[in-house]
């Protein structure tokens, strides 16, 4: 038993894990890029120049390694948690102002981050290295020691137990603001609530891709929590398991960590008390987990309202008070003899929670108290010079007509005073059935209790009044001031919007200017789904299959059409048909030849006869049968278009920026600036431009290869720089953009172009080309010598580009993705690589040709151009055939010269010499070859079938198609073709 | 244009099912016949056009279409260096699953699907030398009739290591 436990924990474990691995993943990216800038803003000091830094980027990557830390600690990951913890304490103590930030700082830093980084790959990987941390633990300790703010305990587990401390007294203390007596009304704390939020309001303006992260999040969450609770209270309550903890931590850290503090409040209260409850062994009551659920609920309706951009939050601190008085009550049934006094201390912790039968609507109706959103709210509206009170009118729970009292109580309010406030609003209060309470706000001369005298009437079970308080007047006032101030709250129907939420959707663009940020646009965030890879895998293979299935209708379409005879045969037979019988019936009257024979022929007509009427039905058929084939022509079209868009959808599915990609080599050049005193700065360009998230995990490694190499080898030092005139700091440029049908990804640098004298030498050294042919080669062509395998411009391996990756193998890994790889190089300006990817992994614009009797694809991107040459155009060098292409010398092949074929071509009905040859120009890296076809059968969208999954791989086949016949065909390599051309050419021996 | 398993006439060896025992598809190839474990096949196809490919083996007779899967054709008589036949009437493809891949290989004619006990499998004697030894895993020994037990793994499994030499040597 005990070991099947031991394994659903680690399952557990392991998916918990799955989740941290995933979330840290996007943190420490998060994190990375923050210092980037962090470093920037570093690097703008002057030397000894003490600057405040932006505070948000503080915050944010406080935030960040915080929540790395509380995910970390949870998963009992000591390491992890201890390093986030150092670094969370680098970040507060700049926060601050304890701590001044400079190079070293945000270097040391950047070290902690990255062991961090290690930490969590080393997770991922059970055999990797241990990682080292003490160095880093010392130096983070000395620096904060020296700055004198060296602390034992994370400043936010400070606050967050201070706070905590002040909440159980204000729970503990009997509520001071109410009027009434105290009564049995399950709400008693509502007017402590106001403090359990008190200051804790939303970020204004959280960037939708975040917000759309967190809904997704937290749906999922939340769902899970749900889950949790009701099995627990299936079982008949026990123990709150682990699970319950993990999920309200991971709400609260998701919403913390986008700046939703209220949300993030809640969880963080649900979180203390199942804690707690884990702490003391203690059980999760009934109470406890019908509370918690209303704040499951609650968050959904939050997260819910933000999906419209209008979250309500506003009975969270009612539920926090539900949710502290339900926690307490289980610890007094706990430790009923321990704790007595706690028992007098809070009278109301005896009586049972909120209903559970209450619909959330009416929780929201009443039991939210006045939170300090609404306060405000109230207060931005009072009018000015009056004094101001804010109350709630309780009813008897089973008051009947409690519509009506309320208007009564709405009415007498009226001749007090001016209601500025009031919720419900006015118009619903006829049509409710239930009510627990009105609350209103008051500008008013009268004294409060003269207000209370009036509103005591029969059906009042109690009466809560307070003022406004002054400040809050003074605060709102200021606020209205402002264009995006909530407009004035008495007729508005629920009102419950804080302001702090209501100024998110529609003036989030008026709250961007002021801040002078640029504004997400403030529709409703996207909804996103998390989908395995592998399923876009598969929905793109059927996609593809799709693609070709509709090629085949195509095909069929095509050959029923001239299958159907037209009208004209028809016509035709009709007409033999009527002079037949014409003869037939001729009965001769002007017999002149023996009578007998004329009947015998009569008689042989009239059978004709019968046969071609029979014929004439069946052609009549056919007519028909033409109108459904237009019919299946328009549905194949129709299926055409739809084809061709979910294809297009599914593809846009697994399309991504490149952005993120391309943001990963900024701290490749940081680093490399840093370790060899040259200057560079990275630009990106093109950066929204998208790519299948395969052909992007793809890219990753070749990318940084030549990044490294354009920054290693390409910009010089900054004094070598100065001399050539060019700017101290060189520029490495990274670009993506569209190209006909593909996508193109540049990286270029300004620095002084590959050395060609060092090509030739290492060359030389390597063996990869002889002296001879060094010396007839174009500068072009020496620089493609770098793609050879085992060639390195390095003149020292260093610490940077000598990972051992050749170049050999970036040009391979392209080639795994379809892509192309070039370089073009102008000595003293600077080098090019081009790659060049096609839109999509799968999918393939191929030519089709016939050549010996095989339906051959050549990928359209590697088609230069398509000729036809006589005899006389072609001519004869060193035993190979070439053709002059305008001006051009190509170099002519036959396909079954490259191809060893162990069969027989099907057939040879190939044109005779001395007829004009089609040749396909097919060019890659620069190099063209003629290549010769039979026959042109036109461009098609192919779908590319992997050789290798069934068998392996073939030399100069880039892989295999279906045809709309569902014949297989062969797609070319160009690359490896013209490889092969060149070595048949070198070695002037036919195979 | 598939013939399913179950249409293949059942064979009587009178062996009860146990745990001995084995399900075989049986075939022809020239004049002798061969038997593959029925799990390893998927399905009996009629022969279609394969498309030819390049740089592999003479046994490699190309590639088909299933069902949009590309599969690569192995020509059981040219693997075992049997001479030509043309395809008949009763060649067929079959199917099978091989070290994780999918191909199919040429037989003359797809026999019947029976099963045997390990006692009728003999070890293949040694005086069975030459070419398509190693393919062999036993010889089972019906009532009037010998039927060869071919380890379909190591089909494909060679070609690699020479499909490699090939090119090396067309490269040269």
């Amino acid at each position: 038993m005990a070991d099947v436990e031991a394994n659903v924990q680690d399952e557990f474990f392991d998916s918990l894990l799955g989740d941290f691995l995933d979330e840290s993943d996007q943190l420490l990216v998060q994190l990375n890029a923050n210092l980037l800038d962090l470093d920037e803003w570093a690097g703008t000091l002057e030397e000894g120049e003490a600057a405040r830094c932006d505070d948000d980027l503080m915050n944010e990557m406080f935030r960040a390694a915080h929540s790395i830390k509380g995910l970390s600690g949870m998963l009992g990951l000591d390491q992890i948690n201890n390093m986030t913890h150092k670094i969370e304490n680098i970040f507060d103590a700049a926060r601050k102002d304890q701590l001044t930030l400079n190079c070293d700082t945000v270097e040391l830093v950047f070290q902690s981050v990255d062991r961090l980084g290690a930490l969590i790959e080393a997770l991922k990987d059970p055999d990797a290295d241990e990682v080292d941390c003490e160095g880093i633990f010392a130096d983070i300790q000395k620096l904060l020691q020296e700055a004198g703010v060296e602390k034992t305990q994370a400043t936010q587990a400070d606050a967050e137990r201070a706070l905590a401390l002040a909440l159980e007294e204000a729970a503990s203390s009997p509520p001071e603001l109410s009027e009434s007596p105290p009564s049995p009304e399950p709400s008693v704390p509502a007017a402590a609530t106001v403090d359990y939020m008190q200051g804790v309001v939303d970020e204004q303006s959280v960037p939708a891709k975040y917000l759309s992260i967190f809904i997704d999040e937290t749906d999922l969450s939340l769902d899970s929590l749900t889950d949790e609770l009701l099995a627990l209270e299936a079982d008949g309550g026990g123990a709150a398991d682990d699970g319950l903890l993990v999920v309200s931590h991971r709400i609260k850290g998701s919403a913390a960590s986008v700046g939703l503090n209220r949300p993030a409040k809640l969880a963080h209260y649900m979180e203390d008390i199942l804690q707690d409850l884990r702490e003391n062994n203690a059980p999760l009551t009934a109470e406890l987990t019908d509370v918690m659920l209303k704040c499951t609920d609650a968050l959904r309706t939050y997260v819910e309202g933000l999906k419209v951009n209008n979250p309500q939050s506003s009975q969270f601190g009612a539920l926090i008070g539900e949710l502290v008085e339900a926690q307490e009550k289980a610890r007094q049934s706990n430790s009923v003899a321990a704790e007595p006094e706690a028992t007098s201390a809070s009278p109301q912790a005896d009586q049972p929670a909120i209903p559970i039968d209450e619909t959330i609507s009416s929780v929201d109706r009443t039991d939210e108290g006045l939170t300090d959103e609404l306060l405000r709210q109230i207060a931005a509206s009072a009018p000015q010079g009056i004094a101001a009170f804010t109350g709630v009118v309780y009813f008897d729970p089973e008051l009947d007509l409690v519509g009506l009292k309320a208007r009564l109580a709405f009415e007498k309010l009226s001749a007090l005073g001016k209601v500025f406030y009031c919720d419900p609003p006015l118009e619903e209060l006829d049509d409710l059935e239930q009510l627990k309470g009105l609350t209103f706000a008051l500008s008013s001369e009268q004294s409060s209790e003269r207000i209370c005298s009036h509103l005591r009437f029969a059906g009042v079970q109690r009466l809560q009044l307070d003022p406004l308080p002054e400040e809050l007047l003074q605060s709102a006032r200021e606020e209205t001031k402002q264009p995006q101030s909530t407009p004035a709250a008495v007729s508005q129907p629920p009102p419950k919007v804080s302001p702090a939420a209501a100024k998110k959707p529609a003036p989030a663009a008026a709250e961007a200017q002021s801040k002078g940020r640029a504004a997400e646009p403030s529709g409703k965030p996207a909804e996103t789904l998390r989908v395995d890879i592998d399923r876009l895998d598969e929905l793109m293979n059927l996609a593809g299959q799709l693609v070709i299935n509709k090629a085949r209708f195509s095909q069929i379409g095509e050959k029923m059409r001239p299958l159907i005879a037209n009208k004209q045969t028809a016509h035709l037979l009709a007409n033999a048909i009527s002079s037949l019988e014409k003869m037939a019936n001729d009965d001769g009257q002007n017999q002149r030849s023996p009578e007998a024979n004329m009947e015998i022929i009569r008689s042989h007509a009239r059978r004709i006869l019968a046969d071609l009427e029979n014929v004439n039905r069946d052609v009549r058929r056919f007519v028909d049968a033409r109108g459904s084939v237009s019919e299946l022509y328009e549905a194949i079209h129709q299926l055409d278009r739809v084809t061709d868009g979910i294809q297009k959808s599914v593809m846009d599915t697994r399309m991504v920026p490149v952005g993120p990609l391309f943001t990963r080599f900024k701290r490749v050049i940081r680093d490399i600036t840093r370790n060899s005193g040259k200057e560079m700065r990275l630009v990106i360009r093109g950066e929204k431009t998208e790519l299948d998230k395969r052909m992007i995990d793809e890219l990753g490694d070749p990318l940084i290869h030549m990044v490294r190499n354009s920054a290693d080898h390409g910009i010089e030092s900054p004094e070598e720089r100065e001399r050539a005139g060019k700017p101290r700091q060189g520029t490495v440029t990274l670009d993506a953009f569209h190209r006909g049908n593909s996508i193109v990804i540049q990286v270029s640098d300004d620095g002084k172009g590959l050395d060609l004298d060092k090509i030739r030498e290492k060359a030389l050294e390597r063996g990869i080309v002889s002296k001879a042919d060094l010396d007839q080669m174009t500068p072009d062509q020496m620089y493609q010598l770098i793609w050879e395998p085992g060639f390195s411009t390095a003149e020292k391996v260093t610490e940077i580009s000598g990972r051992g990756m050749g170049m050999d193998i970036v040009r391979s890994k392209i080639e795994a993705i379809n892509g192309t790889v070039e370089l073009d190089s102008t000595p003293g300006k600077g080098s090019v690589f081009s790659i060049k990817l096609p839109l999509t992994l799968a999918i393939l614009p191929s030519l089709m040709a016939e050549i010996d009797g095989d339906v051959i694809a050549i990928p359209v991107e590697s088609v230069v151009e398509i000729v036809s040459v006589g005899s006389d155009a072609t001519s004869t060098v060193h035993g190979q055939r070439t053709a002059t292409v305008r001006g051009r010398v190509v170099s002519v092949v036959q396909l079954r010269d490259l191809f060893v074929w162990n069969s027989p071509a099907r057939d040879c009905d190939r044109s005779s010499e001395g007829d004009d040859t089609t040749l396909v120009i097919i060019g890659s890296d620069g190099e063209e070859l003629g290549l010769v076809v039979d026959r042109l059968l036109g461009e098609e969208d192919i779908v590319i079938k992997s050789m290798a999954e069934n068998y392996r791989n073939v030399r100069g086949v880039a892989g295999a198609s279906i045809l709309g016949d569902g014949r297989v065909s062969l797609i070319l390599d160009i690359a490896t073709l013209i490889e092969m051309s060149a070595k048949l050419d070198t070695s002037a021996v036919t195979v | 244009m598939s013939t399913a398993l179950d249409q293949i006439p059942v064979g009587e060896t009178g062996v009860a099912e146990g745990s001995g025992t084995l399900q075989l598809v049986s075939f022809r190839l020239a004049s002798e016949e061969y038997g593959i474990e029925i799990t390893k096949v998927r399905e009996i196809i009629l022969m279609g056009e394969i498309t030819r490919v390049p740089q592999t083996p003479e046994y490699i007779k190309g590639l088909i279409n299933l069902r949009s899967t590309v599969i690569p054709i192995v020509d059981l008589r040219l693997r075992f260096a049997l001479p030509q036949e043309k395809v008949s009437d009763e060649t067929r493809i079959m199917v099978v699953n091989v070290a994780g891949k999918t191909i199919g290989i040429i037989v003359d004619a797809v026999n019947e699907v029976l099963r045997v006990s390990q006692e009728q499998i003999a070890p293949p004697p040694p005086t069975v030398a030459g070419l398509g030894r190693e393919y062999l895993t036993g010889l089972v020994k019906l009532d009037k009739r010998l039927l060869i037990l071919l380890d379909i793994d190591k089909i494909l499994g060679e070609d690699a290591t020479e499909a490699v030499e090939e090119i090396a040597s067309n490269g040269k």
